[in-house]
């Protein structure tokens, strides 16, 4: 490798670096050092504790917080991925349909999560929404459901508005790596007899096997980047049903203005979620990384 | 106790500041310069008119250069927040009047009094004098109310009360248990309530308790109070409407905001609702439903152990003046612009009538008397305000509310009685208030 | 194969189209109803499926002067602004991923995994926690109320990303080709620009919807950091129309379908190769 090389890929990258230490990292850092800061009266009065931890530690909401969050990434995530694999298998399939779909799938996308937010919250209500409504006048219900006002529901419910708004680019994407499986595996297998669910399991799995663990990163990145939905929707209710990591942060530093335990809280998220993508990204380094270049 | 000493010393500190900057202010200069205004939500008329508004303010002082700003009602608290903490805060914020021991106690805003000099007396003589109080804090006047919204109230539908037999509204909790439960009708509950998060339908249940005896944090000893007795029998007023089979379902109740339930009460699903004073003004009901609106019943006995109150009042535009302004001045000058009866009377009926006008020139306004006879003639009877009390307002406000927005909907669902819920609640805002005090 | 099974594959086809389409489709299509209703059928129950009466009034208000419900929101400034912001966010992302993504694919150095990981990793330090130390740190640099304040962050916050999609594709083109131009005299750079990239055009088509889409739509940083009527984007505006005492739903449709509508068109004629960059870059790796 030639010295002047890498000397160019250091100027290369640095612009890409240099944003995000700027504007990402420092911003994070200023989280990090104020997580063991102790704020009083919305001063800093401090440095050097673990007050804010303890707090959160003796918090009761706190469990349920965890608990729900797990709900919300974990199983937004296998959601979004299963779904988003199953409408990519059906888009898959050429057909004029399936070409429209193929287009139109992504308006959920498009369209910003502050209006999706409200629109849904508008429509899932019980008395006053389409859904609610329609549910009662074809006898589906003989009552009312309180989509997002029965905490037995709530976060399931959450996690379907989720997944409508993130699957679309799943599908997409695994529309297209199953769309690259070379058709000579397809035809053998069918050669050999096997039915439409066997060839899927042992031809189509195996080829997009990688796209499915990518989306599946990129779906949790997503997933705990997302905050309008469940807040507008719901505010964490109700009794803290849907209260999640990413509103309860929001609701401790802007509502309580308590932002050491805020910040406290933030460190938690990003450590046990980088961990969990390092170490994706450290068992796929393969795939990802250098070594997976021909 | 250690809290009260460093938030008063705090609070010296900033006074102190206000003087050594204010105390050579020129004399009787007209203002000018510039500065900021910042607008946090609003009724749809108020937004347009206060736009407006401005315009005629930047006329009468073109020596000002005026930059107002209007955002999302969502944004207030972390704007605000922001704005101080990067010493860029507007000179001029319209914010809450549960905000201002907050903003005061952090040192974001400043009396009025050290600022606006001789213009105070205008308006004192200008504004309603309960309303006026509602700007005072700790004996010092850090906000200018330009109208209040009182809690609670009960809007009902005359059909629906006068087919079960009723010729005046109820007049106590028992009764309105009694009235709501003769009112429902298999595809129409007796009456409705607000039970999510949000924090005007935790303010329309403050009224009950209040109302009640109860508080939800006594100042005096730093205790969240919580489960005093006066807020969790009106926790179990709730309870029992919805036992009683009077409401929509439990489930139903927290996901229907204060909105919801207007609509619901507006197209004739409900008939009755517990709101604030504006009830279904700023969205009007259906022409073939007759209402009225009448202030909430009370309870026969107030089981609470402090002074029951009549009613509790908060401004949601209120006129504060930033710690940090370079111009304050001109903002006094702002701030009284918006005292003026031709400002105030925005709020009279014309053309905002969902609104407690806090000038007392607007309360002669024909229009706001055909809207509500009943406030003007209790204003005119000087009762409006008697035995009210503001909205819960301290340091940590936001956090004790949360808690017990939690507790309303545990006891909603069913999930816990209220004394167990309210315990619960008390406990946790406890350590959220602490850690927030220090 | 006999013609009844056919058929009723067909049909069970149709059938799971229909059930997608409703999913996805309908809170879209429920809204862009909305924006012809009025607002008195808005609050009417039971409520009315189609318009009863169609009107336009929503889309006149959204463009008429008179009708600016006192924050002198400005539709046609805020789409402005939104496709400033979007665009030269994009432009930005696309030149300095392009670069970055080049060095990662092709030019060995110490470290160069292990930064590409933490790129990654930082997109996910966003969110609610992050507002207030960004908001100080671009009123430090005097950027909090302006349109280049957004363009340098949404680009910071796409960057990693972008990067990642190009350097995956560009691993995928073939050394040789490259070489070989190099062999015959082409600089690195030329090679570059003349062989490689139209190579990656996929991966840089989708890298940049990705990202343009990304920027069209976020509010929580522009809501907080936009102050001036003159600077406020679309999603702002959105926001606007759901404030706690405003049933609006005709203006959020409408708006919504005006904000929604280049981008469908921009998406329906790039979605071949949105689907395809997608597939070389984020897919295979």
């Amino acid at each position: 490798m030639l010295r002047s090389d890498r000397f160019l890929a250091y100027a290369l990258i640095l612009p890409v670096v240099a944003a995000v230490v700027a504007f990402v990292v420092g911003p994070t850092y200023n989280v990090a050092t104020l997580s063991l800061t102790q704020v009083v009266m919305g001063m800093e009065r401090g440095f050097g504790t673990l007050g804010n931890f303890k707090a959160l530690a003796a918090d009761p909401v706190f469990g349920l917080v965890l608990k729900n969050t797990a709900i919300w990434i974990l199983g937004g995530t296998f959601l979004c991925v299963t779904v988003g694999l199953a409408v990519g298998t059906y888009l898959a399939i050429d057909s004029r349909m399936t070409g429209w779909l193929r287009a139109l799938i992504l308006l959920p996308w498009v369209l910003p999560d502050v209006v999706t937010a409200m629109a849904w919250k508008w429509m899932l209500h019980g008395q006053v929404g389409i859904i609610g409504q329609t549910l009662q006048n074809t006898g589906l219900t003989e009552d009312t459901v309180s989509f997002l006002g029965d905490p037995q529901l709530v976060m399931w419910v959450l996690v379907v508005v989720l997944i409508w708004r993130k699957m679309p680019l799943v599908a997409l994407i695994l529309c297209a790596a199953i769309r690259s499986v070379p058709d000579d595996q397809m035809e053998a297998a069918r050669m050999d007899g096997a039915n439409a669910v066997e060839r899927f399991r042992f031809v189509t799995l195996p080829n997009i096997a990688f796209s499915l663990t990518a989306v599946t990163v990129i779906s949790m990145i997503w997933i705990t980047a997302e905050f309008a939905l469940p807040w507008i929707m719901t505010g964490g209710g109700p009794a803290n049903a849907s209260q999640i990591m990413a509103t309860y942060i929001y609701q401790q530093s802007f509502e309580f203005f308590n932002w050491g335990v805020a910040s406290a809280m933030s460190v938690i998220n990003l450590v046990m979620l980088a961990s969990i993508v390092a170490l994706y990204l450290y068992i796929n380094r393969r795939s990802w990384a250098s070594e997976g270049s021909k | 106790m250690s809290n009260s000493i460093s938030r008063r010393r705090f609070l010296g500190t900033t006074a102190a500041v206000g003087a050594v900057t204010f105390l050579p202010g020129t004399p009787a200069l007209a203002a000018s310069g510039e500065i900021s205004v910042w607008k946090f939500g609003g009724t749809p008329q108020e937004v347009e008119v206060w736009a407006q508004r401005n315009e005629a303010f930047s006329e009468a002082n073109p020596d000002i250069d005026l930059n107002y700003s209007y955002f999302n009602g969502q944004i207030r608290r972390q704007k605000i927040l922001a704005g101080f903490q990067t010493n860029r805060l507007a000179d001029v914020i319209i914010a809450f009047g549960q905000d201002i021991p907050e903003f005061a106690g952090f040192g974001m805003i400043q009396p009025l009094d050290d600022i606006a000099g001789d213009k105070i007396e205008g308006w004192k003589e200008r504004i309603v004098s309960e309303v006026y109080e509602s700007g005072v804090h700790e004996g010092k006047l850090y906000a200018l109310p330009t109208y209040v919204d009182m809690a609670s109230f009960l809007a009902i539908n005359l059909d629906a009360m006068e087919e079960a037999g009723f010729d005046r509204p109820p007049e106590t909790w028992d009764e309105v248990r009694e009235y709501a439960k003769a009112m429902t009708k298999p595809d129409r509950p007796g009456i409705a309530f607000p039970a999510t998060t949000a924090p005007v339908d935790i303010n329309i249940f403050e009224g009950l308790a209040y109302a009640n005896g109860g508080r939800i944090f006594d100042e005096e000893t730093g205790k969240v109070t919580l489960n005093d007795k006066g807020v969790v029998d009106a926790l179990q007023f709730y309870v029992d409407l919805i036992n009683d089979g009077s409401t929509p379902a439990n489930t139903s109740l927290t996901e229907t905001f204060f909105r919801d339930t207007a609509q619901l009460f507006g197209q004739g699903r409900s008939a009755m609702w517990i709101g604030l004073s504006w009830l279904n003004t700023p969205w009007g009901v259906n022409e073939d439903v007759r209402w009225t609106g009448v202030p909430m019943p009370k309870p026969e006995n107030p089981s609470g152990s402090f002074e029951p109150v009549s009613a509790i009042m908060d401004g949601t535009a209120m006129l504060m003046v930033s710690s940090r302004s370079k111009n304050p001045e001109a903002a006094a000058e702002y701030v009284d612009f918006w005292s003026q009866d031709q400002q105030l009377e925005v709020w009279g009926g014309q053309p905002e009538i969902a609104r407690i006008p806090a000038g007392k020139a607007a309360w002669d306004n024909a229009e706001l008397k055909e809207a509500w006879p009943n406030w003007v003639k209790a204003y005119d009877e000087g009762t409006l305000f008697k035995g009210g009390a503001p909205m819960p307002r301290f340091i940590g406000v936001s956090a004790i509310e949360s808690a017990l927005g939690t507790a309303i909907q545990q006891a909603v669902l069913g999930q816990k009685m209220p004394q167990e819920a309210l315990d619960e609640a008390t406990a946790a805002a406890q350590g959220q208030i602490d850690l927030i005090r220090g | 194969m006999n013609e009844q099974p056919r058929t009723l594959y067909w049909v069970f086809l149709g059938f799971v189209g229909l059930v997608i389409s409703l999913y996805v489709l309908f809170p879209v299509f429920w809204l862009f109803l909305a924006s012809f209703k009025t607002q008195a059928e808005l609050a009417q129950l039971p409520i009315s499926f189609w318009p009863e009466s169609p009107t336009l009034d929503a889309y006149k208000a959204l463009f008429s002067p008179t009708h600016q419900k006192g924050q002198l929101l400005d539709w046609p400034q805020l789409i402005g602004n939104s496709f400033f912001i979007a665009i030269s966010s994009t432009v930005i992302v696309l030149v300095f991923g392009t670069l970055a993504g080049y060095a990662f694919a092709r030019l060995n150095f110490p470290g160069r995994d292990l930064i590409l990981g933490g790129l990654l990793i930082s997109r996910m330090f966003q969110g609610a926690a992050l507002l207030l130390p960004t908001y100080r740190l671009m009123s430090m640099i005097g950027l909090q109320d302006s349109l280049i304040g957004l363009v340098l962050l949404y680009s910071a916050f796409g960057l990693p990303f972008a990067t990642w999609i190009i350097a995956s594709s560009l691993r995928e083109i073939p050394k040789e080709l490259e070489e070989s131009a190099m062999i015959d005299g082409a600089s690195r750079l030329q090679s570059m620009v003349m062989v490689v990239l139209p190579l990656a055009t996929p991966a840089l088509i989708t890298a940049s919807m990705w990202h343009f889409v990304g920027a069209w739509s976020e509010f929580a940083f522009a809501s907080i950091l936009l102050e001036s009527n003159d600077n406020k984007t679309v999603t702002i505006g959105l926001a606007s129309f759901v404030e706690l005492f405003t049933l609006e739903f005709q203006y959020v449709g409408a708006a919504a379908t005006i904000v929604a509508l280049p981008i469908m068109l921009v998406f329906f004629f790039g979605q071949r190769y949105f689907t395809r960059g997608l597939l070389a870059g984020a897919v295979k790796g």
